[in-house]
């Protein structure tokens, strides 16, 4: 009347004949006189009571979706792939840490290029996969870089919701929820398992390794004793005897090689004590001083004198022995042993280095077998087959690995990951 | 029936070798006999003979568990030769495990497995096997 408007409309319930209430859009428009007072309104009545009950169960459906997205922590997202325009909720930014509302429209987008290199490839692979239809549906795992630098393990399910005629993927939709928790339990168990299955291994190694050996004794036992049942001439027989003792000596020093073994192997006893490596490598040297002499060979040493491990003590000494034994043992013919040993800290871990100019081991043709137990490559008379064995053992016993670099007629380097 | 002239045993245990030795002669198995200590002496010997009929040996009698080469690197290497005759292969080996018996099962130049100790019989089986051949 005041002729702000022309007409108007409003929403409003009125009672129906028979009680109910119904929804009604109430249209006005007003005709003006030629002298510009009011002649009259026209209204116009609808009822909208079954639009306004669709509105409602839409609205509490979104409701009830909301409630559901928002008690399972997932993040939505949606894609339009012909724009490039990428869409994503608040819940998609909090997982890594950022507040949308803080953030500029370009580095919305930017984070979400920010997926671990190494997990890229596959996630890139997968999508490509969805986006030629080859599978109908997403699905990814991917470290993302969070706000302050970690890494957070998503799990991202998307779907084409909308392709064009000729059948090009137009926009996609899915989610993205964290799953770091779920990861690291996951990495926890691969480990344990690991761990296991490596323990079972020595395990049948161990059992075969019983068994060949004593075997192998009892069966010379048994030939050489039928033979000499069936000599007749008493030098060969003699000689027979003398064979018949050195293989009880043989067989009395098996089975002192596996005590050794066993002793190790099922030890629970792993006290660690905070050891000063350099101090401890010098000792093993002044401990092999007569092989050192007769071998003249010559150790360097580049190790901080207050580099410190935390270390099973017989343990870190038999561990040393053995490679410090084998660098000079297995010299190289026509030159002296040289051997370097060196430590350093990486990632937290000490790693000990020896490097010797010995004759090398061919690794393509023994890598399989240097660790195992009786394996030797060498025609040396010392050569046990146990040492590198029980040195294995030990390092991984503690948590720590050994890594071998070698090369025919140059040298070996063990690396110890302590 | 085809004999042996020429056998090979191929072990690192120097006992065994001299009661195989032994027992070869006593039942009368080949002509001659030569050893070795490990796959890489064998293999040194043999392979410059792999064209020569008369040099090769009829039969290997041969270890598994070696040092230096052993019994399945020996195969390996020795497998890739175009022998000049016909070489009759036997692992004799202290291993019962299963797992090497799979192994030889899968290796067709393999004729049979034979658990150590050798006895007579085994030796006999042998003969017996190649005179068929």
């Amino acid at each position: 009347m005041n002729k702000v408007a022309n007409t108007y409309a409003m929403e409003k319930r009125y009672f129906h004949k028979d009680g109910r209430v119904i929804w009604v859009l109430l249209t006005v428009a007003i005709v003006w006189n030629t002298d510009e007072t009011p002649l009259y309104f026209i209204s116009q009545l609808k009822d909208i009571t079954e639009r306004k009950k669709n509105a409602d169960r839409l609205h509490k459906e979104r409701q009830r979706l909301n409630n559901v997205i928002e008690s399972t922590q997932i993040g939505t997202w949606e894609w339009n792939i012909i724009t490039g325009k990428r869409t994503n909720d608040e819940r998609c930014y909090t997982m890594l840490g950022y507040n949308k509302s803080e953030l500029e429209p370009h580095q919305l987008s930017d984070i979400y290029k920010g997926i671990h290199p190494e997990d890229e490839p596959k996630a890139q692979a997968l999508m490509d996969e969805c986006l030629s239809g080859e599978t109908d549906l997403y699905h990814s795992e991917y470290r993302m870089k969070a706000k302050d630098g970690s890494w957070v393990w998503m799990e991202s399910h998307g779907k084409v919701i909308r392709w064009s005629e000729d059948g090009k993927p137009m926009v996609m939709l899915g989610t993205r929820q964290d799953i770091t928790k779920r990861k690291l339990v996951e990495v926890e168990r691969l480990k344990t398992m690991e761990i296991i299955s490596d323990q079972n291994k020595r395990l049948i190694n161990f059992a075969h390794i019983v068994s060949h050996n004593l075997r192998s004794h009892a069966g010379n036992f048994q030939m050489m004793l039928e033979l000499y049942k069936l000599e007749n001439d008493e030098d060969e027989k003699k000689h027979m005897i003398d064979l018949l003792m050195q293989n009880a000596e043989n067989l009395t020093e098996t089975i002192a090689n596996l005590n050794e073994v066993v002793s190790f192997q099922f030890d629970n006893n792993k006290q660690t004590k905070l050891i000063k490596l350099d101090e401890q490598i010098r000792k093993t040297i002044v401990n092999i001083q007569a092989l050192v002499e007769q071998e003249n060979a010559s150790f360097s040493i580049f190790v901080d004198p207050d580099l410190h491990v935390n270390y099973n003590p017989a343990y870190l000494e038999s561990i040393l022995l053995n490679f410090f034994t084998n660098a000079v043992k297995y010299k190289h013919p026509n030159r002296l042993p040289e051997v370097i040993v060196s430590a350093f800290v990486e990632d937290g871990h000490t790693i000990i280095e020896i490097k010797d100019n010995g004759i090398g081991i061919d690794l393509e043709l023994h890598g399989n077998k240097l660790f195992g137990m009786y394996k030797t490559f060498h025609n040396h008379a010392d050569a046990r087959g146990i040492g590198l064995f029980i040195t294995k053992n030990q390092v991984e016993a503690m948590g720590g690995t050994i890594k071998v670099f070698s090369e025919v007629g140059v040298g070996t380097t063990f690396k110890i990951f302590i | 029936m085809k004999t042996i002239d020429l056998a090979c045993v191929i072990d690192d245990d120097k006992i065994y070798s001299f009661g195989i030795k032994k027992l070869m002669s006593i039942t009368n198995f080949c002509k001659e006999v030569i050893s070795f200590v490990n796959g890489k002496e064998a293999l040194d010997y043999l392979v410059p003979l792999v064209d020569d009929p008369q040099a090769l040996p009829d039969v290997i009698l041969l270890d598994l568990n070696m040092p230096i080469i052993d019994g399945w690197q020996f195969l390996d290497e020795f497998v890739q030769y175009k022998l000049a005759k016909e070489v009759t292969i036997y692992i004799v080996s202290s291993s019962i495990d299963v797992a090497d018996y799979d192994k030889a099962a899968s290796y067709s130049v393999i004729s049979n497995f034979y658990v150590k100790p050798v006895r007579t019989a085994d030796l006999h089986e042998m003969m017996a096997d190649f005179g068929r051949n």
